[in-house]
């Protein structure tokens, strides 16, 4: 990276292997095509844990980044280990400010195989590539797609996570492009085949 | 379509409300919160909801309350309550108030997704279905009767009113006000709708061919009579018989028909068997029946017969706010008809329309409309369609010079050929140049009144 900083701050909270951390900014910055930098977390996730659901709040941890967070990214997606609540489900693999600046994501449940055990690394890294993509794309303003073939259809089982795409449809991308022209933002730009070599 | 879907969730606790609310704006819905059951239902008072969220157990009113409010005032809203675990029972006495589902904090995701999309689905299913009902309710009440005038509307009301009794109708108006319309939407709105409707014009056959018509004849009742035939009465089993020009029966079968009305039964012309009928009867003339009553050309018994409810028709020089809704309606029937592109009636010529005395009534309005969109050339009506009115009008009863006759005429004859000089002196039957010099001498001059295009998308 230069010396600007990212669109996009990815954020270990927690203990989280880098392998992850590189392969999920590395997916981000392909779908959505904008600068991700990845960033020195917190350690403790003490804070968040609710001891009643023995998980950890999701929305009081994007309500804490949001007070406290001080980089010049446009948008921060946190990355955890631990298993994720909101106050009206049992669980969550990830959770957005809708239109807001702080997006988060679990990958405590992401491994898991229907039926038991667990399944291969791939199959995990890209359940985390999608709710990534997923909750961060809620950020920037984009809702549930009824589209099968699309990232942002809404995926309540891992069943559902599996079969959707990494990708956004044509209608998500333009009005992701949409957003991306009114924020003026800064999109990456495709290098000729002369450069590559 | 989600986008359009309103969606309010109440409960006392913020966090509820507010993670509840997150999730659901995820799924693009249109989400707004109360913090309790008061300001819930004030909120209903403001907009309507399809979807309302309720939590049970609330202070000041709880869900149980707020429910039994929001199925009395707002039926059309679907509500899900909400319940802490161990409350499951309260839940299922919501459930008997007519709550549509519950869901127990913390909700599985799944579950609450597969709800959501279930119960948007079904009230999808239920506006459908209201619109539905409201369009063929609509449809049968006002099939063809348009008129936005406080008296159509007082007979649209008595229509209703009248429709599910059995009782007979008189119905009185000038010729061309529809009474026979009128008569069709009584049957359309009885419970009779599915029996037959048997109308007979009364004064257009002689009373030998009257009596037939109406009670039928059996094989050789007459020269001629080679088979049985039954009459409108016994056609009418089941519906309604509707009596047009009432007013034009002879005296003697108003004895006759009076019986029927009494015993429901007759027989047929050269019969004696005796046939058993049930059925309406309605009646409609445009005769002042009580005049002939004095005069001694109608029954005063079966007059009152006929007379339990009456219902008067206003000409449409009474009510002329419905001229532009009668008028725009025929415009867009004949355009459709003939298979051209005519969509408007200019202001200049819908205040003609207005303005004109319509002694034929709708009719007369509705022969009009379709002689316009016939002779029209362009795409909206405008005054040179109903020059026909104007000439008529202009012409009745006024004391008149031939030559401001002939003036007017030949302005009008010009309008209606667009001032084609060769076309309109060929019409007038007199050669271009008389024509040119009774232009010069009346000092007619073509007025801007051309507001519609030529319809140059009309293919020929």
């Amino acid at each position: 990276m230069s010396g600007e900083s990212g669109v996009v701050g990815i954020v270990p909270i927690g203990e989280v292997k880098q392998v992850v951390l590189k392969i999920l900014a590395a997916n981000i910055q392909a779908v959505f095509n904008i600068p991700v930098d990845i960033l020195n977390g917190r350690k403790s996730l003490k804070k968040f844990f609710n001891p009643n659901r023995n998980q950890y709040n999701a929305i009081t941890i994007l309500d804490h980044m949001e007070r406290r967070w001080k980089q010049p990214h446009k948008r921060i997606l946190a990355v955890v280990s631990v298993d994720l609540f909101i106050p009206i489900l049992t669980y969550v693999f990830g959770e957005a400010q809708i239109n807001g600046k702080m997006a988060v994501v679990s990958t405590y449940r992401l491994n898991r195989r229907t039926g038991g055990g667990n399944v291969s690394l791939e199959r995990f890294y890209e359940r985390v590539a999608k709710v990534g993509i997923h909750e961060l794309a809620h950020t920037f303003g984009l809702v549930h797609c009824k589209e099968n073939h699309c990232v942002m259809r809404a995926s309540y089982s891992l069943r559902d996570l599996d079969y959707y795409p990494l990708y956004f449809c044509d209608y998500c991308q333009s009005m992701l492009d949409d957003v991306y022209r009114r924020m003026k933002l800064r999109t990456l730009k495709a290098r000729s085949f002369e450069d590559l070599f | 379509m989600s986008a359009k879907i309103r969606i309010l969730v109440v409960d006392d606790e913020l966090i509820v409300r507010e993670s509840l609310k997150g999730w659901l704006k995820k799924g693009g819905y249109e989400v707004d919160t109360a913090a309790s059951g008061p300001e819930s239902l004030e909120m209903l008072e403001l907009a309507p909801y399809d979807l309302l969220f309720l939590d049970i157990m609330m202070p000041k009113m709880n869900g149980l309350e707020v429910l039994e409010i929001v199925k009395k005032r707002f039926p059309e809203t679907l509500v899900v309550m909400i319940t802490a675990y161990g409350s499951v029972e309260t839940a299922v006495k919501a459930m008997k108030n007519g709550a549509n589902d519950y869901l127990m904090k913390p909700f599985e995701p799944e579950t609450l997704a597969l709800l959501v999309e279930k119960l948007l689905q079904q009230k999808r299913i239920i506006d459908e279905n209201l619109l539905l009902k409201e369009q063929v309710a609509r449809s049968v009440r006002f099939e063809n009767i348009i008129g936005v005038s406080e008296e159509m509307q007082k007979i649209f009301e008595m229509i209703m009113d009248i429709s599910a009794t059995d009782v007979p109708v008189l119905i009185t108006g000038e010729t061309g006000t529809g009474k026979e319309l009128i008569a069709k939407a009584i049957h359309a709105k009885s419970p009779r709708k599915h029996g037959p409707f048997i109308p007979i014009n009364c004064g257009a056959f002689p009373e030998h061919l009257l009596e037939t018509e109406l009670f039928g004849h059996e094989k050789g009742a007459f020269t001629g009579a080679h088979r049985a035939k039954k009459g409108r009465i016994e056609m009418s089993h089941g519906g309604t018989l509707f009596l047009d020009e009432v007013g034009e029966i002879p005296l003697k079968m108003q004895v006759d028909l009076l019986r029927v009305l009494e015993t429901k039964s007759f027989h047929r012309v050269g019969g004696t068997e005796e046939i058993n009928v049930d059925f309406r009867i309605l009646a409609a003339t445009n005769r002042n029946l009580l005049e002939e009553i004095n005069k001694g050309n109608f029954r005063q018994d079966f007059y009152y017969r006929l007379n339990v409810i009456s219902l008067h028709i206003p000409p449409l020089r009474e009510r002329p706010e419905d001229i532009p809704v009668l008028a725009e309606h025929f415009m867009r029937r004949y355009s459709r008809e003939t298979n051209k592109d005519i969509d408007t009636i200019t202001p200049e010529a819908m205040e003609v329309l207005k303005r004109y005395p319509w002694p034929g009534n709708v009719r007369e309005l509705q022969n009009a409309i379709e002689r316009a969109v016939v002779i029209s050339k362009k795409r909206c009506l405008d005054v040179d369609e109903f020059s026909f009115l104007q000439v008529s009008q202009k012409g009745a009863g006024e004391a008149k010079s031939l030559e401001e006759i002939e003036k007017e005429h030949i302005e009008a004859m010009l309008r209606a050929h667009d001032w084609n000089i060769s076309k309109t002196a060929r019409a007038l039957k007199i050669n271009r140049v008389t024509l040119h010099k009774k232009i010069k001498k009346y000092g007619l001059k073509r007025s801007g009144q051309d507001q519609c295009k030529p319809d140059n998308s009309r293919k020929s």
